[in-house]
């Protein structure tokens, strides 16, 4: 049961970078457009989905507490500054989206435009080097005492933020080219859908260059060797994720635009997999104290607890991915701009 | 005790924020989803620009409450370990089918409905609202059933290992502690949406007082804000017994208060069991704006009934139900300090204390966060309210309503003849 709960947390986190990753792409996008009009048509483009987006990065949190409670506490007091800034990324985000679709005024909008990707690049940055730091383990103690933040600072950590950055950056865009151009009612829809075309283009690329980058300083890294427990699988992962993102870059040229999203969001949500896969069955794994690492199995809450948690959500999830699946179906055109 | 301080103030002020935020959501949404049947019943284009109006006003204050959520939802784990570690087992499955159950729903369904205008038939539409209303009342009750385990933990035992494990849900699902309160709360939040309608209204009828519009929705507002000002009294006042008898020290004061203190350090040991007595303060001004909005809501409800608005006596009515607007928030927010700071020293009561249960933290740490996120929940609150404020103010005008139709009739989607 307890692995099966593991499974439904990396579910929920790969559906927020897949889904949520879309709009901190998008975010990552918005200096690179021309005026208040585009940005105003690029954020309109993850509207109706926002919402959606969102909450499974809450579900993920939900789960963690519930399932997980003894990793939660762990993980964030050992990263407290950069988990923090997450949550900080994370209200912002929100809050400028919103605030800035009920501003009218340009100044007060280019103001939420740069709160709006401030946050985004944080959540981006910030997801990659939290990954790399659960790879190269935390100074965690049986007895507790917080880690110190030179544990969250690396080449390591910077490399996998400036990747994680990358990529979000290749997924907003791709995504921006796709809606867009579906729509010719978008005021500039044309010149947005170019501009994210060449974006995305870039970044793809970039981002398999930056990944390598990422696995080569890990590699030589001797925490991250240790703390690895299944280095083949994480290399191959960390591999597929270079491939998406150079396919994306091929789907983007050949203008095939909804192909492009799905090869960046594959290559958004292996991560979570990646990190996973080589630290199973552990989930956090201590570099101060070998009996403070935890595994799957000792991290999870009690067999009630976790049976409780099925029954009572087990079968609500597929009802979320259908009402999930229904918001995309129902706003697969745009809806009308009047509606909010 | 060193990082438990800093981290209670950063923890009340953020529960305290985000429950102004819901208290408005839950009272809203009801109002809303009736408006709505209502309009999609009879077809009658005014009920459907009350809708939209009242409708864009409860999306900006539960899209920028979210953000509060957020904060609430992560500081369990950054600054609260020890609570987590050796409760979480129990009280957090009840956190997270709040999450998952609820609020991911609620979300979704907001979303669809927010931009379904116009797209989708009347009758799913409708329904949107409904399956928003119904998600947030199960949110409020997953909350709940944690607080109350806090309150009065039930339904655990405690392993060898000093991790609590869960042993039975419906014993947490029937804590003495929980449906009073859950019944309160709700009906707290329909005297807040109630006076919060009424208060706009009346802003606005002292322009215009023969505004039919916001004629119509003070009658929605004052008959909500007396209907929930009956029921808060009915769920409330039956607390007092389930208090005495759980948390005696929440209530009592002088001598009785010094016995207690006595009783409970030899069953827990030395230690100071007394709740500070502001507490009793707070309560007692909560009564009293529950007495002062009750009595305004009903004479309003009375006098305003048919009468011109433009009145003297009727225009002084409209600005006391204007200023009314804040003390509901007042009100439920010294309700929850006597719920919340009545059970202290206790976290968990009787089995976790507060100072115990903070993250290994320095207290400079702590103190950093507490004005980090403290100054965020502060201007997220600020900003809220300038929002609703501004949108409020400028009134319903050019909210876009599609084309009901044919009274009966129920077009699949609207967008179909639009396009």
């Amino acid at each position: 049961m307890a692995h099966f709960w593991y499974a439904i947390l990396g579910l929920f986190l790969a559906a927020y970078v897949g889904l949520g990753g879309l709009d901190i792409g998008v975010g990552l996008v918005l200096p690179a457009l021309r005026g208040d009009g585009q940005r105003r048509a690029a954020l309109g483009a993850t509207a109706p989905f926002f919402l959606g987006n969102q909450v499974w990065i809450v579900a993920a949190g939900g789960v963690l507490f519930a399932a997980f409670p003894r990793v939660e506490g762990e993980l964030f007091t050992a990263a407290y500054p950069l988990v923090a800034a997450l949550v900080l990324a994370l209200v912002g985000l929100g809050a400028g989206v919103q605030l800035r679709w009920r501003t009218a005024a340009a100044k007060t909008g280019r103001g939420f435009d740069a709160l709006i990707t401030g946050s985004a690049l944080v959540l981006a940055v910030g997801a990659g080097a939290l990954l790399a730091a659960l790879l190269t383990g935390l100074p965690l103690r049986t007895g507790g005492g917080h880690a110190p933040v030179s544990a969250l600072i690396g080449g390591f950590p910077l490399a996998a933020g400036l990747a994680g950055g990358a990529l979000a950056l290749a997924h907003g865009a791709a995504y921006l080219s796709w809606r867009v151009s579906a729509d010719p009612a978008v005021v500039d829809g044309a010149s947005i859908a170019a501009t994210a075309r060449r974006i995305g283009a870039a970044a793809a690329p970039a981002a398999a260059a930056l990944v390598a980058v990422a696995a080569w300083v890990a590699a030589a890294d001797v925490r991250v060797r240790s703390a690895v427990a299944h280095p083949v699988a994480a290399v191959a992962l960390a591999g597929a994720v270079a491939v998406a993102a150079l396919l994306a870059r091929l789907a983007l040229r050949a203008d095939r635009p909804a192909l492009a999203v799905m090869a960046t969001g594959v290559a958004v949500a292996l991560p979570v997999v990646l990190v996973a896969a080589a630290l199973f069955p552990h989930v956090l794994v201590s570099t101060a104290d070998p009996a403070a690492s935890r595994t799957v199995t000792d991290a999870a809450a009690g067999a009630p607890t976790l049976r409780l948690l099925a029954w009572l959500a087990g079968p609500v999830l597929p009802v979320l991915v259908a009402l999930q699946v229904a918001n995309w179906w129902l706003f697969r055109r745009r809806p009308d701009a009047r509606c909010r | 005790m060193g990082a438990a301080g800093p981290a209670r103030l950063e923890f009340a002020l953020t529960a305290s924020v985000h429950f102004l935020f819901v208290l408005l959501t839950l009272g809203l949404v009801t109002l809303v989803a009736i408006m709505q049947t209502r309009y999609a019943r009879t077809g009658d284009a005014e009920l459907g620009r009350m809708t939209r109006f009242w409708g864009l006003l409860y999306v900006i204050n539960y899209a920028v409450g979210i953000a509060t959520g957020l904060v609430m939802e992560f500081q369990f784990g950054l600054n609260w370990r020890n609570l987590g570690g050796a409760f979480g087992d129990v009280f957090g499955a009840p956190l997270a089918m709040e999450t998952i159950v609820a609020f991911v729903a609620e979300s979704t369904l907001l979303g669809m409905w927010i931009f379904g205008w116009g797209h989708l038939g009347r009758r799913l539409h409708t329904a949107l609202i409904w399956g928003v209303a119904l998600t947030a009342y199960l949110s409020a009750g997953w909350v709940l059933v944690s607080n109350a385990f806090l309150q009065h933990p039930v339904g655990y035992a405690v392993g060898p290992d000093g991790v609590a494990r869960l042993t039975s849900f419906a014993a947490l699902l029937g804590n003495p502690t929980l449906g009073l309160a859950l019944g309160h709360v709700v009906t707290a939040g329909l005297l807040t949406g109630g006076v919060f309608v009424a208060g706009v209204s009346a802003w606005h009828l002292r322009r215009r007082p023969d505004d039919p519009l916001f004629r119509r929705s003070l009658r929605y507002g004052l008959r909500t804000a007396v209907g929930g000002g009956l029921f808060v009294v009915a769920f409330g006042g039956p607390q007092y017994a389930v208090i005495d008898a759980l948390q005696p020290a929440k209530l009592a004061t002088g001598a009785r208060l010094a016995n207690l203190q006595a009783d409970l350090a030899a069953r827990f040991g030395p230690g100071d069991y007394a709740p500070p007595a502001w507490i009793q303060h707070a309560r007692d001004l909560m009564m009293e704006l529950w007495l002062l909005l009750f009595a305004l809501a009903v004479v309003a409800a009375l006098v305003l009934r048919r009468r011109a608005l433009d009145r003297p006596g009727s225009r002084a009515l409209l600005r006391a139900l204007v200023w009314a607007m804040p003390l509901p928030f007042v009100a439920a927010v010294c309700g929850w300090l006597f719920r919340e700071v009545g059970r202290q020293p206790w976290v968990v009561y009787g089995l976790l204390r507060t100072s115990d249960a903070a993250s290994p933290m320095s207290a400079g740490a702590l103190a950093a966060s507490l004005a980090v996120f403290g100054a965020l929940v502060a201007g997220l609150a600020v900003t809220d309210w300038w929002l609703l404020a501004r949108y409020a103010r400028r009134g319903p005008g050019d909210e876009f309503l599609p084309d009901p139709g044919p009274v009966g009739a129920d077009p699949v989607a609207f967008s179909a003849a639009e396009a």
